[in-house]
């Protein structure tokens, strides 16, 4: 499989990383011998993958236990105010 | 007062009074003093906290009611939540991060009166293994320091080895306490998938980590383990089983060798591998050839599936919620800058590796693939543990290498995963045992016994057949250890 460096940028756009312009050719270079060795999986016929395997390794239902109140949750943030995480604006 | 070699030796001295649990826990922090600068196992010690408890724990004891590891010092791997001691997964994403509470394998320690001495150094989010990865200090082989502990859990076996801790816990998400156990003489369970919560542990893929407990000997191991182990609520995917704390009988039972796990070894842990094959028929077992024909299949599989879930869990460090945050004018500014310089190279290798087979177009090529590739390899090992009641095998395909080696592209070194990956994607128990000390130079040597789904027990029985005496010397630290080994 190879990869382009037009396509690591889309996938770092994605993943929200930044990869310099100077390291694209060598990350795709690298991920490219990665992908090379996953080829292997290429012999499963896809008709062979059933549901979800992980959804055998579910054993209680999918829910909440145990809330963190707001200060508990601010509480390793180091930009919050009185009720909440500060960002950067979104809107103008 | 000096370090006991084994929990096992510890409690013995504790309890007839020979020493007190502050003497104990000081020991341990004079030799982290005296050599965690050249062994760089540890990222936080817990000195006045550490001492606090074992006065408190010395307190319970005089009032006669101990519990099953009353006073006994033990480190924690660094991607366990510890409340109030800082944890950062190697990471410099979680720098400074205090968790509110402790993970859940953490606190049941603390509740069967182990004492947390510090935490230890790991490949960042436990993405590698070498103990190189971290973000803070590489952890050296107590055996010889120009060599990997190891990794990702390679400063809780170099603190074992070191004489830093009586007990340890770390986690394996594909080897992660295996590998570096074989490195360091030391033992590790990698238990069953759903066997000890994951509650509190810091996701690396969610579907293969687990907590596993290290220590010096087999038993002690199962004395951490069946403190650890049970079923909690907080986990969702915690088995509700009981735990079973039996002593199987290790004469009749039936281990299979899995011949595509043979190819390739080096020498020494070849010859090691005989050896234990041959020490576990002389206890009375008998030794069967196995297959796992998929064999070829799991390291691309656990790969795929590692990445994919990595890229999910590791979202959240967006530098709003935790640790440090980058300088940006716009949020996703903030993000990318915050993710770009706060995770390691490996860890944007792996996020970028999931994020793409994740991707449109690819994800049947890859993640599908992955997971009926899984299920195959599941079906394998089911298939052979049906006539044999473990499995043995090598740990690693090598023993410790050099740190000064040329790195090896990012292929070449998870091939070094190849025989444990498959035991995390059948979400088995794999308990990884010493067998001494081969090769040149000589190093340490181990093998491991994988078991079938929640039959601990059982391994522990076989691991303890196939430990090796110790003799006089083995656990009185690594200065003498060292210089036995060698002459």
């Amino acid at each position: 499989m190879k990869v382009t460096a037009a396509q690591v940028q889309v996938v770092a756009q994605m993943a929200r990383l930044s990869v310099p312009a100077d390291r694209l050719d060598a990350v795709a270079a690298e991920l490219s011998a990665v992908l090379d060795a996953f080829d292997v999986l290429a012999t499963i016929p896809l008709n062979e993958a059933s549901a979800d395997a992980d959804a055998q390794l579910a054993r209680r239902p999918d829910e909440v236990v145990g809330e963190l109140g707001p200060d508990q949750v601010k509480l390793n943030s180091q930009h919050v105010n009185d009720s909440s995480f500060v960002v950067p604006k979104v809107l103008e | 007062v000096s370090v006991p070699g084994t929990i096992e030796q510890a409690q013995a001295a504790l309890a007839s009074g020979e020493m007190t649990s502050e003497s104990l826990v000081q020991a341990c922090l004079d030799r982290i003093a005296a050599h965690d600068a050249e062994v760089g196992a540890m990222l936080a010690v817990d000195t006045d906290k550490s001492l606090a408890a074992a006065r408190s724990s010395d307190a319970r004891r005089r009032a006669g009611a101990p519990r099953s590891l009353e006073g006994i010092p033990v480190v924690v791997k660094d991607n366990l939540c510890t409340a109030g001691l800082v944890t950062t997964a190697g990471s410099k994403a979680l720098e400074g991060f205090v968790p509110l509470s402790d993970a859940t394998a953490v606190r049941r320690l603390r509740e069967a009166g182990a004492i947390v001495v510090g935490k230890t150094n790991l490949d960042e989010f436990g993405m590698g293994s070498s103990t190189t990865n971290s973000a803070y200090r590489v952890t050296k082989n107590p055996f010889d320091a120009a060599r990997t502990a190891g990794g990702s859990s390679g400063g809780s076996a170099a603190a074992l080895a070191q004489g830093f801790t009586l007990g340890a816990l770390g986690s394996d998400t594909g080897g992660s306490v295996r590998q570096p156990a074989a490195f360091t003489h030391t033992v590790a369970l990698k238990p069953t998938y759903g066997r000890v919560s994951r509650s509190g542990l810091i996701a690396y893929a969610s579907s293969l980590d687990v907590v596993g407990p290290m220590g010096r000997t087999v038993s002690d191991v199962k004395r951490l383990y069946l403190a650890i182990a049970g079923h909690d609520e907080a986990d969702a995917t915690s088995d509700q089983r009981p735990v079973d704390a039996s002593e199987p009988s290790v004469s009749g039972r039936t281990i299979g060798v899995a011949q595509e796990w043979l190819e390739g070894l080096d020498a020494p842990i070849a010859d090691a591998l005989d050896e234990a094959r041959a020490t576990l028929e002389r206890a009375g077992a008998r030794v069967v050839e196995v297959s796992l024909p998929s064999s070829g299949l799991a390291l691309a599989t656990y790969y795929v599936i590692a990445c994919c879930e990595a890229a999910s869990n590791l979202a959240r460090y967006d530098g709003i919620r935790y640790g440090p945050r980058a300088a940006a004018n716009t949020l996703t500014e903030t993000y990318v800058r915050t993710r770009s310089e706060r995770l390691g190279p490996e860890v944007q290798r792996r996020l970028l590796l999931g994020t793409f087979a994740l991707s449109a177009g690819y994800a049947d090529q890859y993640y599908r693939r992955a997971q009926a590739a899984r299920l195959r390899i599941r079906h394998e090992f089911d298939e052979a543990l049906r006539d044999c009641d473990a499995l043995l095998g090598p740990v690693s395909p090598v023993g410790p290498w050099r740190l000064d080696e040329p790195t090896p592209s990012a292929v070449q070194s998870y091939q070094r995963d190849a025989l444990t990956v498959p035991v995390n994607l059948a979400g088995l128990p794999a308990l990884a045992v010493p067998t001494g000390f081969g090769g040149t130079p000589r190093l340490p040597l181990g093998v491991q016994l994988v078991g079938r789904m929640f039959e601990e027990a059982t391994l522990f029985a076989l691991g303890r057949a196939l430990e090796v005496e110790p003799g006089p010397s083995l656990y009185l630290g690594r200065d003498v250890l060292t210089k036995a080994i060698r002459t």
